[in-house]
């Protein structure tokens, strides 16, 4: 089941940096609810049984209007220069 | 009128003082905010308060005395409905987006996070003279059932200091007990309305999938999740329902367009609920989880149903058995993909980018999640992954495909079906946070409606040792209108018995 180098790489997989002395935690707690979760697995349902969707989709389309760019987009980020974000660097 | 017990009146009667000229609105919210003051340091309910709140009182109190049109805040979308809630203070939990108005979810990644624009129902009750007093507290994310998940601070249970206010509104329902807001929006996902509302003894709304716009409603489960309505008499619930409900061009897909199909008019609300059939359910009554005094209080709730006139019959619905496995995998499913957005970079808690590469930055500001929300993120990982999608992901929305069909195969027979909101009362805080599939557990009963996509109401039914005691019933996709009927029947039956604030 669910054990430290799992945890470690789903971590990695959701990019969420996690301390060393916490994954054994995690660990345990994600194995009793993956454990519980374990009874979907017995659950007996043809192939007929269409998953569940989402009931009275329907779209309505509006015009595209093209409006005007809005300082106020950006007016939550905290990294900016001039009129650029900055971010990492995506490649090493 | 002078002293406490204004605080205490029903935004309709309040309304009605503010329009006869009873009470300036600018006094009262100034009062409000005083008694906030005074009173939050213990319970903790709010986040942030609305700095502009006295302004906007003033501008309706010039409204009211004509020297000024009410057109609402934003050039008036009046919708006949422009001035019914003129003057109420609204709490409006903290994952709702109000302009210029912080909105955290209760977590460090938004602490200073300020929406640019207002969701479409905190506009639509601006509009209609409501104003926004605060923001409150809730489970990170609304990931959770006590409020204890929250970066900002546990919210005690006015009733019962020691106890959680529940969750994951649990601000909004604390803040309505304790006369701290006239009304309040909360959002359920699994029960997030409903539960605070019944361990804080108002009522709690979870409307009809897609009857209330979700456009600023900040993410967490889309297909499951809602916005509720909260407040301390039927007929408040009744006006925000009618002031909110209804199609919105900004969040099309989920809207339904309820102008045609619901009658919502506070006034053709009756009492009357002779030859109602209502439908108990055996797997839940039957539960090993449910407390004895939820329990007794369930019974006495069904015998004041029948003495009404209502017929209540046991029917069993064997799928109800996964509806928590069903729920917690599609949840963190849901969040795992959502929450995927707070990468540090055009909002949200950030750190210097230069001289980090790109996979350690975006792991070092999502470690500042809360421990709920990094295990549910991580949970959603595990199900959605290659290896395990077919045996949890898809087998969760089978089951739920099961427990829809068989839940509106029992209402087809029944005009709601009837249960305890929670099968517990408020726990004392700490004593369920560090197991999470335990505080999972007591969402048993809550979880049904959202994933069915019905409405369920939480009441306020009963007092057990002075901790309060709901009773929920589910009804029919847009038949909200019956569930407001017994709600109010029972309103009225019991309005000695049950008290809705503590002053």
């Amino acid at each position: 089941m669910v054990g430290i180098e799992e945890v470690r790489h789903l971590a990695y997989l959701a990019r969420i940096s996690i301390k060393d002395e916490e994954l054994r935690l995690y660990a345990e707690q994600m194995d009793e609810i993956l454990a519980y979760f374990n009874m979907l697995d017995e659950l007996n349902v043809s192939d007929d049984v269409e998953p569940y969707r989402m009931c009275r989709a329907y779209n309505e389309m509006r015009d595209d209007v093209p409006v005007a760019f809005s300082d106020n987009v950006l007016s939550n980020a905290k990294n900016t220069k001039g009129r650029f974000i900055k971010a990492p660097k995506m490649s090493s | 009128m002078v002293g406490t017990s204004r605080f205490a009146l029903n935004a309709y009667e309040l309304v009605n003082e503010i329009k006869n000229g009873s009470i300036s609105v600018e006094d009262y919210i100034a009062s409000m905010f005083e008694r906030i003051r005074k009173m939050d340091e213990r319970i903790n309910a709010y986040i942030t308060l609305n700095e502009h709140a006295l302004e906007e009182a003033r501008i309706v109190d010039k409204a009211l005395k004509g020297y000024t049109e009410w057109k609402g805040y934003s050039n008036g979308n009046g919708n006949g409905n422009s001035s019914i809630l003129l003057g109420v203070p609204l709490a409006v939990k903290d994952n709702i987006s109000t302009q210029g108005i912080r909105t955290t979810c209760a977590s460090k990644m938004l602490e200073d996070y300020v929406p640019v624009y207002d969701a479409t129902v905190v506009k639509r009750l601006k509009d209609a003279g409501a104003i926004v007093i605060g923001k409150t507290n809730m489970d990170e994310f609304g990931m959770g059932s006590t409020t204890e998940f929250s970066a900002f601070g546990v919210t005690h249970n006015p009733w019962a200091y020691e106890r959680v206010a529940g969750g994951s509104s649990g601000g909004s329902a604390a803040a309505l007990a304790s006369c701290m807001a006239g009304i309040a929006l909360g959002s359920d996902t699994g029960g997030s309305v409903r539960c605070p509302a019944s361990f804080c003894s108002i009522y709690g709304l979870k409307p009809t999938y897609g009857l209330l716009s979700r456009y600023g409603l900040i993410s967490y489960a889309n297909s499951l999740e809602c916005i509720g309505l909260m407040a301390r008499s039927v007929l408040d619930l009744a006006l925000m329902l009618k002031v909110t409900a209804g199609s919105d061009m900004q969040n099309d897909h989920t809207s339904i367009d309820a102008d045609t199909s619901l009658s919502l008019d506070p006034e053709s609300i009756s009492p009357d609920i002779k030859g109602m059939r209502f439908a108990t359910i055996r797997e839940v009554v039957e539960s090993e989880g449910i407390d004895e005094p939820v329990r007794d209080s369930m019974l006495d709730a069904i015998s004041s149903v029948e003495q009404l006139g209502a017929i209540v019959e046991e029917v069993s619905i064997p799928s109800l058995r996964y509806a928590l496995a069903s729920y917690y995998t599609i949840a963190m499913a849901e969040a795992s993909s959502n929450l995927a957005r707070y990468d540090g970079i055009r909002y949200g808690y950030t750190e210097e980018p230069d001289g980090v590469a790109w996979n350690e930055f975006y792991s070092t500001i999502r470690g500042n999640f809360g421990s709920e929300v990094k295990r549910r993120i991580m949970l959603g990982t595990y199900v959605l992954s290659s290896g395990y999608y077919g045996r949890y992901y898809m087998k969760a929305q089978k089951a739920r495909a099961l427990i829809r069909d068989d839940m509106l195969k029992v209402l087809k027979d029944y005009d709601a079906i009837m249960m305890p909101t929670m099968p517990i009362l408020p726990p004392r805080i700490g004593e369920r946070v560090s197991d999470p599939l335990r505080l999972y557990n007591i969402d048993v009963c809550t979880v049904l409606a959202n994933l069915a996509g019905v409405p369920a109401l939480s009441i306020p039914y009963s007092m057990y040792n002075g901790l309060p005691i709901g009773v929920q019933f589910m009804a029919r996709h847009l038949d909200e209108p019956l569930l407001l009927r017994i709600a109010y029947a029972l309103e009225s039956a019991r309005c000695d018995k049950v008290r809705r604030c503590i002053i």
